[in-house]
């Protein structure tokens, strides 16, 4: 079967021989290595095929051999495309055919939305009229659409889409979309729990919108104290309300009437390392320790290039300059307000970042014969407790 | 030399017909033979085909008979075969 296929793919030879005895032609055939198909005995004629390889060597085998034969018939695909090419007609037929074949692969003949999830905010018939505005719609030659023009212009169009792909599949347009999240965040069902309250304090007010009260306005507080139940008629339930609370927070500095001061000498000293990474420092020059009981200490740090390139170590130049130390005699209002000031910010500092009203301050000095105390105290209104689901 | 032939045949296990002039005939059903190592073709008709082979003549007898393919000392013989009749030479 896949002989017959591949010799008429091609292309043959329906020939004839008039001869009384074609066992000759056959041998020699044979022996010349040419193919002969379907031999015949039609009575008077014998028939044969042979391929249009074989064709010449077969005529002249039997030309030297003084032997004729007819060409009966010219067959095969071969034969068949060699006629069909002869003519214009059919070139010109074959050429219109491929030209229709191409305007009709790229003709849009569907427009397909594909969207992640369903379409919630925009239907796909006004996504269909916003590419219809870029002219992607049916029946239009595909080439000349613009896609990431109309991608643009879809999601600009609707505040509703995030995302836009338009792709071609065959004939067909696929027009892929994302809607926005928008702000109506889904509503996880809270867990059930309790409000208990974050630090210490007073409690100034009280608004229970789930949950069960356990405590009143006016009422002090301790840290982790549980203020509204989450538990309604013995059912459990996720506690939710609005508390705020009077909170004290306190800050304390302590400063000494005499105190030591660093200064500059002026004395400095230099030394010169050779550094790879932060891995190993080789002293160059000048000493590897400060020279000075008191010092600060500041580096320089340089590059070294070799024919343009950076090399992988450095050198750094450190220099130490010497502090003496000089003791500082404070009056006692100096003391007192380095003290206040310093009891005050650490004192702020306590304070949530927000939902917090001060309310009033309060100072305390206290001071013996080396140092002066002050203790700020800052009354703060807040929002107070925060959700605990149950264990 | 005929010895010298079995002999590698043997040794190396080969198919006997590689080296020896025996004609190998495959037969599929009664419609289609194929014979591969012949001489040469001494009649073809209708119904009969001659082939000297090696080992004598080959007669395949039938009717309708014709030569599908003749390629290169391969031949395939399509038709009703009624019989394939070896005349060997040393009987």
């Amino acid at each position: 079967m896949f002989e017959r296929i591949l010799i008429w793919l091609q292309g043959y030879y329906i020939i004839r021989f008039d001869v009384n005895d074609i066992v000759q032609i056959l041998n020699i055939c044979n022996v010349s290595g040419i193919m002969l198909n379907s031999v015949k005995d039609e009575g008077d004629v014998y028939s044969a095929r042979v391929n249009l390889k074989d064709f010449k060597n077969l005529e002249k085998a039997c030309e030297k051999f003084g032997l004729t034969f007819d060409v009966k018939r010219k067959c095969g695909l071969r034969v068949f495309l060699d006629k069909c090419f002869a003519e214009k007609a059919f070139l010109a037929g074959a050429f219109l055919f491929a030209v229709l074949l191409f305007l009709a692969s790229n003709i849009s003949l569907e427009i397909k939305i594909k969207s992640v999830g369903d379409l919630m905010y925009i239907s796909e018939s006004e996504i269909l009229q916003l590419a219809a505005d870029c002219n992607i719609e049916k029946w239009r030659f595909i080439p000349l659409l613009d896609f990431d023009l109309a991608e643009e212009y879809i999601k600009t169009s609707s505040p509703y889409i995030s995302f836009v792909g338009i792709a071609r599949r065959g004939t067909e347009i696929v027009i892929e979309v994302k809607e926005r999240k928008l702000l109506e965040a889904e509503e996880k069902p809270l867990p059930y729990g309790n409000i208990i309250a974050q630090c210490d304090g007073t409690i100034q007010n009280i608004f229970v919108l789930e949950g069960t009260a356990l405590v009143e306005t006016g009422q002090q507080v301790t840290a982790g104290q549980i203020l509204i139940s989450g538990e309604r008629n013995g059912l459990p339930v996720p506690a939710e309300g609005i508390i705020t609370a009077k909170v004290i927070y306190q800050g304390k500095a302590v400063v000494p009437f005499l105190q030591e001061k660093f200064y500059d000498t002026g004395l400095q000293a230099n030394s010169l390392y050779l550094c790879w990474g932060n891995m190993a420092q080789l002293v160059i020059a000048g000493e590897a320790d400060a020279p000075f009981e008191y010092f600060v200490s500041t580096d320089e740090k340089r590059k070294i290039e070799f024919l343009g390139y950076e090399m992988p170590f450095f050198l750094v130049q450190r220099t130490y300059t010497e502090q003496k130390v000089q003791q500082i005699s404070l009056s006692y209002q100096e003391a007192c307000d380095a003290a206040a000031e310093l009891a005050y910010y650490q004192a702020l500092s306590q304070l949530p970042l927000i939902g917090s009203e001060i309310v009033s301050k309060s100072l305390e000095i206290s001071d013996n014969e080396a140092e002066a105390e002050a203790v700020v105290s800052i009354e703060v209104i807040r929002n107070f407790g925060i959700f605990k689901p149950h264990d | 030399m005929e010895k010298f032939a079995d002999l590698i045949v043997n040794t190396l296990e080969l198919p006997s017909e590689i080296l020896s002039d025996m004609p190998l005939l495959t037969l599929k059903g009664n419609q289609n033979v194929t014979i591969e190592n012949y001489i040469k073709l001494v009649n073809f008709s209708d119904n009969n085909v001659s082939l000297l082979t090696g080992q004598g003549i080959l007669n395949i007898n039938g009717s309708n008979l014709q030569i599908a393919c003749i390629y290169q000392g391969q031949i395939r013989l399509t038709g009703l075969i009624n019989a394939i009749i070896l005349e060997a030479e040393n009987v």
